[in-house]
């Protein structure tokens, strides 16, 4: 029911800017802040689209275009938690801007993990025309076959079968049985505090080469693109699914 | 969270509610337009949740639906395949020319009563009717343009930035705007006053013949198990026999990746029948008497091919006379005339 009453609320304010104003209705305050930085890695070292990386199979990568979305924040306190409620990011390689975000309204208190996921979920898939992250201007919509890509990885390899050595992953799928959205659950290296105007910043990594292992191998000889939702879009999502860590909070 | 928090956060959500949603009297309220279902007809799919219609919306998406910048060369507009005279078809063509006389892969369809439609285009691959224009946009045998590239023209236009701000209140482009007011005009898009509504609802006007009221019992008994009253289509997706052309068009198979779903085609409503030919989801039959002759006798058996038409439909000439008779009390000449959905000239 207070789920349903906020989304009626945002529903019919949708003509306007989120508020960002902070109120406080007990002449205190009582909501905080948060702030993520995504870095994108390849193993040990940071992302670099002008260099080549090895896969868990042993095939030579380049990329070119990497993006994913993280949607649906949810912060644990406990048995408690909070949900942002308009909770859509679009994370591009290419755009610095797009790796850091940050969450506000959030309940004073000690958080001991954070949840997302990656990837939109099946409501905004079904809900027409959406703006902001999920605008279709960002190319992450399906136009033939409703539905947004919840994560893209375009590259080059030597090993791919296919003119142009393109390599393409576009992985789609929000229905039942073919579903790619995949949920993240991360605990706090220390319990978090969030109080005054301190704003904690939590920065996590993801690591591109787990598209490539765990639990399947991807061999590029094998699978250099994926177009459709299926078998192998869901088998990537479960590869990329555990790409992310907690670095460090400062 | 301790229960202070709840009701702190209750509160706050409740004054941005009533933030948010305040009125700007500096913006002019616009006169909203009433959707009314037909009477008799079920609640439709979209009932403009979230895009409350208004002259403003309407007329906004009315202009980006006639407007050929929509296309990369300008060239072609979704009202050049769909024209209001042919109930939003493109009558004598089985395909569509888009941009560089490119030709498109399946018919033009009417568009009316989009609102109860369940997917959109013939294989139902769009779930949504605000993200329907998106693809013919896109499509390189249609428009050829991408969508941030309309986005960027229309920014560039006065005249838009005046219409968005009327229909929403600021002069902020977006893919979201545009495409909300597309649905504003193409959801408006009701026809519903066929002599058959009239007959129906007994008003003036909708007397039959008995001709016709022979041709409507043959079309219940023979027809309406897909073509389901009112909306002459039940929207579910089916193999009606058509013969594979060589471009081996899978329908809906291509969108579900399901063998069973392999050759099956959106059931198309046959309202407004007269204005909408060619027929067929490659408009390959060309009247309504070469129709019944192929379910008569040139249905192609497959294994998808619909459980109903394993024997064709077998109508002597009387009765295929009589049902086509009937078929055109669908005929919707005040939609087709109606002159809040032709372009401006």
């Amino acid at each position: 029911m207070f789920s349903f009453f906020l989304f009626v609320c945002l529903g019919s304010c949708r003509k306007k800017e989120d508020p960002k104003v902070i109120v406080d209705p007990n002449g205190k305050d009582t909501l905080g802040k948060v702030s993520f930085t995504f870095e994108n890695m390849a193993g040990s070292m940071p992302l670099d689209t002008a260099k080549w990386y090895l896969t868990e199979n042993g095939d030579s990568l380049k990329v070119n275009e990497y993006k994913y979305y993280v949607t649906n924040f949810v912060l644990h306190s406990g048995s408690n938690e909070f949900k942002e409620w308009e909770s859509y990011y679009l994370v591009d390689h290419n755009k610095p801007a797009s790796k850091t975000f940050i969450i506000d309204s959030i309940p004073h208190g000690t958080y001991d993990k954070i949840s997302f996921l990656i990837g939109v979920d099946e409501k905004r898939n079904t809900s027409g025309a959406q703006t902001g992250a999920l605008d279709i201007e960002n190319n992450m919509f399906w136009d033939w076959n409703s539905g947004y890509m919840m994560a893209k990885l375009d590259g080059v390899s030597p090993q791919a079968l296919v003119s142009s050595q393109m390599v393409s992953y576009h992985i789609v799928g929000f229905k039942m049985g073919e579903s790619t959205i995949r949920k993240v659950t991360l605990n706090f290296p220390a319990p978090l505090e969030i109080k005054g105007t301190v704003i904690k910043n939590i920065h996590l990594k993801s690591d591109l080469l787990e598209w490539f292992k765990n639990p399947n191998v991807v061999k590029i000889a094998e699978t250099a693109i994926i177009g459709n939702a299926g078998e192998a879009a869901m088998s990537m999502a479960d590869n990329y699914a555990d790409m992310f860590t907690i670095d460090h909070i400062d | 969270m301790k229960p202070l928090q709840f009701f702190s956060l209750l509160f706050f959500i409740g004054f941005l509610f009533v933030q948010g949603c305040a009125v700007d009297p500096a913006v002019e309220p616009t006169k909203q337009i009433e959707f009314t279902v037909p009477s008799g007809w079920p609640q439709p799919q979209y009932k403009f949740e979230n895009n409350e219609v208004t002259q403003a919306g309407f007329d906004l998406g009315k202009k980006l639906f006639f407007d050929r910048r929509l296309s990369r060369d300008n060239s072609v507009s979704c009202g050049s395949c769909h024209q209001p005279f042919a109930a939003f078809a493109q009558p004598d063509h089985d395909f569509s020319h888009g941009i560089d006389n490119r030709l498109g892969e399946r018919n033009s369809p009417g568009l009316f009563n989009l609102n109860w439609h369940t997917g959109f285009f013939w294989d139902g691959g769009i779930n949504h009717i605000e993200l329907q224009p998106i693809n013919p946009i896109q499509n390189p045998v249609e428009m050829d343009e991408k969508l941030d590239n309309v986005i960027s023209k229309l920014k560039n236009d006065d005249t838009y930035k005046a219409m968005f701000k009327s229909a929403f209140g600021d002069e902020t482009i977006n893919s979201q705007r545009m495409l909300k007011a597309m649905a504003q005009f193409m959801g408006m898009l009701v026809s519903s006053n066929s002599k058959y509504d009239k007959y129906v609802r007994g008003e003036t006007g909708g007397s039959m013949t008995n001709v016709e009221l022979k041709g409507l019992n043959i079309f219940r008994e023979n027809c309406a198990s897909c073509h389901t009253e009112p909306m002459f289509s039940d929207f579910s997706y089916r193999n009606n026999g058509l013969m594979p052309s060589s471009r081996n068009d899978s329908g809906r198979g291509r969108i579900t990746r399901a063998p069973e779903d392999i050759y099956k085609f959106k059931v198309p409503s046959l309202r407004n029948l007269k204005y909408t030919a060619p027929y067929m989801h490659d408009g390959r039959i060309k009247n309504l008497e070469a129709v019944l002759e192929y379910y008569a006798t040139g249905i192609h058996h497959s294994p998808t091919l619909d459980p109903s038409l394993q024997n064709g439909i077998q109508l002597n000439p009387q009765d295929r006379s009589a049902l086509i008779a009937f078929l055109n009390t669908l005929n919707d000449e005040e939609f087709v005339r109606d002159a809040r959905f032709k372009e401006e000239l």
